[in-house]
Order: structure tokens, then C-alpha cells, then sequence
């Protein structure tokens, strides 16, 4: 499964990199995180619980950071085992631009999920995942611009062509 | 290469009546035969109905036993993964837990693999080996693995706790250290080089490799041939979807030191004798008791790993151990079917004539081999009803890291159905041949019967035309062209597809029945078949009734205690009403036997004087009678009950056949497909009851019609990953999307066994795969359309059309 999604945030690109460096804002904005612990260099150990469809589990696993390049882009990948639901994993690229004083955060990701949360879930996990990450991000904006708290995200039309099913 | 199992030369062959001479001779089976029809051929309502609907049943869930604990499994999100460790102390703190077992447990406690069996041994069934001929590698089924997880949902450890939810939260605990590796689920992807190998054993997965035919003679016919047709199909996997999940209750008593399985299968004498193996004790060890099965299909003939865990796990904690599937573990882990890849070609002269035929069929067997019916049975089968005469055929098998496939509804006949019905009408399309015309001309003839196939299958009697005539009619076939101008009228396009199909029956050989005349003036019947479904307790109650000429409300037929049925076959291949048909009537007639010896004494006359008629022994010439229940009443002090127990070993098999025609409507604008009629004509032999066949009828076509529209087990081929869990992603067949079927029931005697029995269960399912796809694909032509995968899903009808459209306009342009 491929996602990719941009947001506007209102704040200076050092700002928003500063915060999604930061495991306390981290572990803050990642939706249902319990536990974030570790450092950048080592990468985190973490804990979070999720629902998707009808499964509800807690994962817990490791988040790094690798192709590090302040303060414009990363890559963080993340692994997690949610007991009988099954495994997610999957990586991001995420790159910050710096537009008019504003930031454009864009990433790129891909994710894998397994066991129970694959066979239930499988088309939920884009709508899911699209949803978290729009609340992680938004979350985010609203640490990174307390005044503004919404980050807006930019709509891509082009990332699902629509079936022309009715055209002719 | 080896040899087909006889005469390998297509045309007349010999069938042998599987009756001993003795017995098929004396006067009481003579009576016995004689009195058959009272009951037999009668749509009798079912015996079985009234308390099941009732909820009366007794499933394996309903039983339960004081201080019974509960198991959850833990099972392997990966594909393919190495076990590192498994870490079961923070589950054992878990609340109620009781013990969590390994694989590691398992090997230390010396449990055996379940002994599966895979390779088809009776005489007729052909023979697969491994390439060069030797003996297959089919992979050790441990009820727990200790080396690597082969598939998803694969059980790794089990947990027993005092409640069912304690016993899964604690499986949420054990922590499984996995090395992931690298896999493979595709059916043609795994014998491919360089595929993942699922077994160290066998590095290219390709584990069976047998040829059959004359490959040479092929050769030289194809080379000489005006017409060549080729094709390949993939019948993908599916499930069979039973609606009580499997379920096993296991007691270990101490002070017996014996073990009690309730669990509902297939047939539990198969169950006992591997299970038994399993836990390494003496098979009188263990009795196992299955009553009522909520479906089977062929998904329950087998052990499943769950039945010798909650055995294994009550003799440890020292208490009774359930486990019942959910139903996405049933999904997961249920025996699934088909998945087979065929490659077909077809050599033809100018007029139309078939002169040889060549297959290569490649079976996806899953992790380990559980069976390879799938392959085997559709293997002899590969030139369906005609007369072809040279063939060749080569049948591989191949690991993938997928749930096993065993049996499933019609094993492998479908798959070889719908390669030869599709290639039959590819090659009319190809070759500008009228698509029945080229059938009729090539069929297999009845005074070809008993027919021998390029492949060695004696094909026992039949009369295929006059199915196909029959079910032309009965479809209306000529009036289609009014029925599709009035759908055109509506923006409909009609199709319709036909296909003939015949179909082997045969199942395990041995079949015991034993007969009792009760105290309680009923009739006892032993048998150790197990129904799922079927009706066995109506279907075989005529049977008994008629052949000893009692009322059928009297005939009570005992199956599915170990203690008490000790030898059986179970139900699978069509084999049941043939088999203990047979068994029944060689009973009923010692029965008969042993009543008129103490008649004989009771009226002090000769033996050679008394008559059997209407459930009475009689003294000839006089007006003394006696019935058959008083007798056994006034003798039962001395001869002890009126009771016969008999044995019998059936090997030939029989071959239902028949044709099927189905009508599609379908939508252009949103590849939706409806089918709006359905008829056949199935050649069942010998019809006990005609209620109880059409009923089995009806429910294989919508399992047909199931995977040609709408099932499928879908794998994401890059994680590995079964996608279809629940009834949210698997399409399931439902009435209403279902036309009243008109069915038909022809009966030409097989002269293979005293009832002329063929089969009735598969044949509703075995060409319907074929129909469906051949009438989507006829209401597509005018978009040239000519191929499609099953499922025909709106979607997947959509893009063929709109691919060819794009095609079209691509040249055109």
C-alpha cells in the first residue's frame, strides 16, 4: 500500500523541523501512543494502540530515522508487532519546503500490515492510515502554529484516477 | 513413465461387479434385490429434518464437560518465517492461563506427524510419484511446527486457560521471535527456478512430477493433425465456507487411560486411527465421537492440528480442553480447494474429429501435503465425455506458503471440466465449428460403454448424448434467440454456455455395516459413513427398509461413535450411498439368511422352505408366518439378538455424468452478471431418493456458480498476505442470486455394484464452472471477448470489456 499526502503548516520550516524531531511531540501527535522512549541517534522503542476495522490492538516496535538532512527531509521507518492482530511496518519519506515564510510538508509512504489486520482490515488500511496520518499532522501543526490549529491538507486528485465508468 | 492403470487402449473396457459370487448368488440377496422400490426412488421428506430444525442437533460445540477448560491458538502473521524462540512466561502469568505448548513441547513430548496419506492408493486411482517415480516428499504435519511457519494463520502454540477469553488474551502474550524469509504463494510462480523453497527437502517445490498416456503416440498425432487448439486456465483457490466452524472437545481420563475427541468431520473412524498415531497410542485408546456436521465439502475429511492439540493438551493439564474456530480462522485455516493450473491442447482433423489431447496440470498443495485428490481425481479424467484417442498428461505438484488444499466439492473434476469444456468450445470458436456440433460428434457413445479413456479410466455406463439432448430441452435452447432480442431490448447482453461433464467416483474402499433387529421393534443399522448434510439417515433407512421389508419410520441408523461404528470410510467422493449401499444390501442378505435359519427352527422344518415377504418369514404351503421382529424376540435367549455384521471392500469406481446449460444476463455498463436460468441433466445411477438428490443438485451448482462469480481465497502475491477473512471480502452464493434451477435426473444403472449406484453429491458443481464462464464469454463475443479469470466480479466482466473495446479502438486507430 502506497500513501502520500502534503500539508500547509503555518510555520517556519525550522520550527516544523525542530518538532517532528522531537520525541515528546512525537509521541504526542502519533495517534494513540502510549510510550515513545529513545533517542534519535539509537531510534525509539514505542507503544501504540490503534483500531482498524474490527481489530483493536496495541503495537509495540521501533522507530528510526535514516537519510537525515536538516532541515529539509528524512526517512523514518517504523516496525511493529500487534500480538494475534498481526505486524505493520512501513517507511516515510517526508520532506519539508519552506513557501513564503510557511511550511509545505510532503511525504511519501509505504506500508505493509500482516496476520489478522490484513485478512479483516485490508480495505480499511488505506482509509485508516490516511486518517491517522491526517491526525498526526494536524496535531503537529497545531504545536508547530498554536494560533492557526488546523494544518490543511492539500488535496491530490491526481493520486486516485476516477474509473470512468459512467463516460460512455 | 508409468503405465495407466489398465488397458490403455481408448475404447471397450471391462468393469468388475464388486460383488463376492457367493453372495450375489444366494436366494435372500436375490430377495433382497427383488425387493428394492417400496422405499427406493421415493422422495422421502428427512428423517433428520425434524430435529435439526428443531434444535436438536449435536454439533460438535454443543458438548460440553465439567471443569472444561478452553484453547486458543497463537498463528503466524508471516508467510514464511523461521521460529527464533517462543516466549511463553508473560502469557503463563496471564489470568486463568493453565499451560501454553509448542512446537518445541511437542517434539519432546514425542508426538508423530499426522499421518495424511496423501497419495491415492486404491487400484484405480492414478498413481503420482515424484519425478523419476520415487516416493514423494510431502512435508511432516506436526500439529505444531518447531522449525518454520509455512503459511499464514499457521498454529505455532497453543494456549489453555479456564475461559476462552483468557485463553486469547494470553495468546496476545506469547511472544514469537521470527526471522522472516523469503516467500512464495503463486501456483505458477513456485515451480518456477529460483523460487523460494518452502521445504529444504524439495528445493524447487515441485514434489510430484508424474506423466501418464502415450506420449509418443500423442506426439505423432498432434504431428499430423489439421487443427491444433491451446489453452490455459487457472482455477483459483476457494473455501469451503461450511457454517458450523470446526470445532474438538478433548477429555483425557486418568483413570481410564483413554481419550475421548468430540469432533465433527468427515468420517471419525479416519480421525480415530490418525489421531491415535499422532499421540503414539493404541487406536482403542481413543474413541471419537461426531454426530451432526455442519457441512463438510471435503474440508473436514481430513485432521485438522486443533483435534490432536486439545488431546494432547488435556492429558497435561489433567482436565478437558475445547477449541472452536472463529470463523476468520476458518477462513484461514480450513482445508481449502482447488488451485490448479492446467495447460491444454487439442489435436483435431479437418472434419472435427478429436485425435489426441495433451495436459500439463500444476496442483498448489499449500505448506504441506495434506491430499493430493485434487490432482489425482481430475487427472484420469482429462478427456471428459470423448472419445479421444491418444492422450497425454502430466501432473505436478507444488509447496507454496500458502493453507493447505485438500478435496473440496467434486475434487478436481471441475478444474478438468472446465479445461476441456472451454478448449471444446475454443476450438468451435477458432475453428468455425458449430460448438454443440463439435461436442456431438465426438462424444463417447453408450455401445462404447464400458469405455476405457486415453488415460485408463473404464468409464462404466452412460448415455451422454441424450443428457445433452435432454438438457437442450430442457433450457429451451432454441427459443434463446427470442429470449436475447427481448434483453438487448433492455440493454442486456444474454449468453449462455453449456457444457457436458463426467466425473469419477471413488473414496476410500472399506465399508462395514452391521444390522440389528432391536427389542424395541426397531431396526438398528451401524455404518461408518458420516453424513454432513446428506440425508444419510433417510437415504440409507429406505435402503435397509426395503430390503428387509420393514417400514422405514423403524430403521435407525446409529453412525458417528467410534465405540460403536469400527470401520468406515467416511463420506467424501460420492462414495457413501455406493458403498454402504452395497455393504447394506450384502448385510440385509445375511440378515435374511440367519432369520430364515432360526424360522427354519422355530417352524421345525428345513430352512429351504422358508420364504421372506413383506417383513414376514413364512412356512411355504402353509399359513404359519412369523415377523421379522417377533423372531428375533422369541430367539434372542438362545441365538442371542438378530444381528449381522459385514464387511465389504469396494475398489471400482463409477462415473456420474451429465450435461448443464446456463443463461447470463449481462449489464455492459457495469459488468454486472445475473444468471437467469440454469438447467441439467445428471446421470446419477441408481436414485434412492430424488428429494435428497436434487437438494444436493441445487447446492453444488450454487457452489459451482460460486467460484466461476464471485469466490475467491485472494493472496496479496508480494506480502503474502490472505486478504479474504471474512464475509466482507469473500463473495459467497446466495439465493437470491440464484434462478430456480431445473434439474434432472437420469438413471442409467451402473453395473458396478448390486444398486447400479453412481453418485448424486458432485455433479451440480462439477461442470458448473465451465457453464457460467462459457455463457459470460458467449455474451461478451460481440466485444471479442474470448478469456476471463473466475471470479466473473462486475469489475473483472468490466475491464474485459472495456480491454478488448481499448484494443479494438487501438487498432482501429
Amino acid at each position: 500500500m502506497d500513501l502520500k499526502g502534503e500539508y500547509r503548516i503555518a510555520a517556519p520550516r525550522e520550527d516544523v523541523w525542530a518538532l517532528i524531531n522531537d520525541p515528546q511531540a512525537l509521541r504526542e501527535c502519533i495517534p494513540g501512543c502510549n510510550s515513545l522512549e529513545g533517542s534519535l541517534e539509537d531510534g525509539f522503542t514505542a507503544r501504540v494502540t490503534t483500531k482498524i476495522g474490527p481489530v483493536k490492538a496495541t503495537f509495540e516496535g521501533e522507530v528510526t530515522l535514516s537519510n537525515v538532512i536538516a532541515p529539509e527531509s528524512y526517512t523514518i521507518f517504523g516496525a511493529g508487532k500487534g500480538g494475534i492482530a498481526g505486524f505493520a511496518k512501513g517507511g516515510a519519506d517526508v520532506n519539508l519546503a519552506d513557501v513564503n515564510g510557511e511550511t509545505v510538508l510532503t511525504y511519501v509512504a509505504k506500508a505493509q500490515v500482516g496476520g489478522k489486520l490484513a485478512q479483516l482490515g485490508s480495505r480499511l488500511i488505506d482509509s485508516t492510515a490516511k486518517k491517522l496520518a491526517d491526525e498526526f499532522f494536524a496535531s503537529l501543526a497545531a504545536r508547530a502554529a498554536p494560533a492557526d490549529p488546523t494544518a490543511v491538507a492539500i488535496e491530490t486528485p491526481a493520486e486516485r484516477p476516477k474509473a470512468r465508468w459512467f463516460s460512455r | 513413465m508409468e503405465s495407466p492403470p489398465s488397458n490403455s487402449t481408448p475404447g471397450h473396457g471391462t468393469v468388475v461387479l464388486e460383488m463376492p459370487e457367493a453372495a450375489g448368488l444366494s436366494p435372500e440377496m436375490k430377495l433382497v434385490r427383488d425387493a428394492l422400490f417400496r422405499h427406493v426412488g421415493k422422495p422421502l421428506p428427512r428423517k433428520e429434518d425434524r430435529r435439526l430444525i428443531t434444535g436438536k442437533g449435536r454439533f460438535s460445540d454443543d458438548f460440553n464437560l465439567p471443569r472444561q477448560t478452553f484453547a486458543a491458538m497463537v498463528r503466524s502473521p508471516y508467510p514464511h518465517a523461521r521460529i527464533l524462540g517462543i516466549d511463553t512466561s508473560e502469557a503463563l502469568l496471564s489470568p486463568g492461563v493453565l499451560a501454553v505448548l509448542t512446537g518445541a513441547d511437542l517434539l519432546a513430548d514425542g508426538l508423530e506427524p499426522i499421518p495424511h496419506n496423501p497419495v491415492p492408493s486404491t487400484k484405480f486411482d492414478v498413481k503420482l510419484t515424484a519425478a523419476g517415480g520415487g516416493t514423494p516428499f510431502t512435508g511432516p504435519h506436526y500439529l505444531l511446527p518447531a522449525d518454520k511457519a509455512r503459511h499464514v494463520g499457521e498454529a505455532l502454540a497453543v494456549v489453555v486457560a479456564e475461559t476462552a477469553a483468557e485463553a486469547a488474551n494470553a495468546a496476545e502474550r506469547v511472544l514469537v521471535d521470527y526471522e522472516e524469509l523469503p516467500h512464495v504463494t503463486e501456483t505458477a510462480k513456485a515451480a518456477l527456478p529460483g523460487a523460494p523453497a518452502v521445504w529444504d527437502e524439495v528445493p524447487d517445490n515441485v514434489f510430484i512430477d508424474s506423466s501418464f498416456g502415450d506420449e509418443a503416440g500423442t506426439a505423432a498425432a498432434f504431428a499430423e493433425a489439421d487443427h491444433v487448439v491451446r489453452a490455459e486456465f487457472h482455477i483459483g483457490r476457494v473455501t469451503a465456507v461450511p457454517i458450523e466452524p470446526r470445532s474438538s472437545l478433548g477429555h483425557f481420563d486418568d483413570e481410564t487411560g483413554r481419550y475421548t475427541l468430540y469432533a465433527g468431520s468427515g468420517g471419525a473412524v479416519r480421525q480415530k486411527g490418525e489421531l491415535a498415531r499422532v499421540l503414539g497410542i493404541e487406536s482403542n485408546n481413543l474413541r471419537v465421537l461426531s454426530y451432526d456436521v455442519g457441512g463438510n465439502f471435503g474440508a473436514r475429511n481430513r485432521v485438522y492440528v486443533e483435534f490432536g492439540l486439545v488431546l494432547w493438551a488435556s492429558k497435561k493439564i489433567g482436565r478437558p480442553v475445547k477449541y472452536t474456530a472463529t470463523r476468520s480462522e476458518a477462513f484461514l485455516t480450513d482445508y481449502q480447494g482447488r488451485d490448479l493450473i492446467t495447460k491444454v491442447e487439442l489435436a483435431l482433423d479437418r472434419e472435427g474429429k478429436f485425435l489426441a489431447m495433451r495436459a500439463d496440470n500444476l496442483s498448489n498443495v499449500g505448506g504441506r501435503c495434506v491430499s493430493l485428490s485434487p490432482l489425482s481425481k481430475g487427472s484420469g479424467l482429462i478427456t471428459g465425455s470423448y472419445h479421444i484417442p491418444v492422450a497425454t498428461l502430466r501432473a505436478r505438484a507444488v509447496f507454496t506458503n500458502t493453507m493447505c488444499t485438500q478435496a473440496y466439492r467434486s475434487s478436481g473434476r471441475p478444474e478438468v471440466t472446465y479445461a476441456i469444456e472451454r478448449l471444446v468450445e475454443k476450438a468451435a470458436r477458432e475453428l468455425g465449428f458449430d460448438k454443440l456440433e463439435l461436442r456431438r460428434k465426438n462424444l463417447v457413445t453408450p455401445d462404447m460403454m464400458p469405455y476405457t479413456n486415453a488415460v485408463g479410466s473404464i468409464y462404466d455406463s452412460g448415455e451422454y448424448e441424450r443428457n445433452m439432448d435432454r438438457a437442450l430441452e430442457l433450457a429451451d435452447w432454441n427459443g434463446f434467440e427470442a429470449r436475447r432480442e427481448a434483453a438487448a431490448g433492455r440493454g442486456k447482453l444474454l449468453g449462455r454456455g453449456f457444457a457436458n461433464y463426467v466425473e469419477s467416483s471413488i473414496g476410500s474402499p472399506k465399508e462395514r455395516a452391521e444390522i440389528e433387529i432391536k427389542q424395541d421393534g426397531t431396526v438398528e443399522v451401524v455404518i461408518g459413513t458420516q453424513p454432513s448434510g446428506q440425508g444419510h439417515e433417510t437415504s440409507f433407512a429406505q435402503v435397509v427398509a426395503d430390503m428387509i421389508q420393514v417400514p422405514v419410520e423403524k430403521v435407525w441408523i446409529v453412525l458417528g461413535d467410534t465405540d460403536i461404528v469400527s470401520v468406515g470410510g467416511g463420506s467424501h467422493s460420492g462414495r457413501s450411498m455406493r458403498h454402504a449401499g452395497t455393504v447394506m444390501a450384502m448385510a440385509s442378505a445375511d440378515l435374511l439368511k440367519e432369520g430364515r435359519r432360526r424360522a427354519a427352527e422355530y417352524f421345525g422344518a428345513d430352512s429351504e422352505a422358508i420364504d421372506f415377504e413383506s417383513g414376514h418369514f413364512k412356512l411355504r404351503g402353509t399359513n404359519q408366518t412369523i415377523d421379522i421382529f417377533t423372531l428375533g424376540d422369541l430367539t434372542r435367549e438362545k441365538d442371542g439378538p438378530l444381528r449381522v455384521a459385514r464387511d465389504n471392500e469396494m475398489h471400482t469406481p463409477v462415473f456420474p455424468n451429465g450435461a448443464a446449460i446456463c443463461e447470463v444476463e449481462v449489464d455492459p455498463e457495469t459488468g454486472h452478471v445475473l444468471i437467469t436460468s440454469y438447467a441439467t441433466v445428471d446421470d446419477v445411477g441408481r436414485c434412492i431418493n430424488p428429494l435428497i438428490v436434487h437438494g444436493q443438485t441445487h447446492g453444488g451448482i450454487a457452489q459451482g456458480v460460486g467460484q466461476a462469480m464471485w469466490e475467491l481465497c485472494a493472496v496479496d502475491a508480494a506480502s503474502g498476505q490472505p486478504l479474504a477473512g471474512s464475509f466482507m471480502d469473500y463473495g459467497m452464493p446466495r439465493s437470491d442470486n440464484m434462478p430456480s434451477f431445473k434439474c434432472e435426473i437420469a438413471e442409467v444403472i451402473s453395473p458396478t455394484n448390486p444398486l447400479g449406484i453412481k453418485a448424486g453429491g458432485e455433479g451440480g458443481t462439477t461442470p458448473a464452472l465451465a457453464t457460467v464462464v462459457n455463457a459470460v464469454l458467449d455474451a461478451l463475443k460481440d466485444y471479442g471477448v474470448t478469456d476471463i479469470d473466475m471470479p466473473v466480479t462486475p469489475h473483472a466482466v468490466w475491464r474485459a470489456i472495456h480491454q478488448s473495446k481499448g484494443e479494438r479502438d487501438a487498432r482501429a486507430s
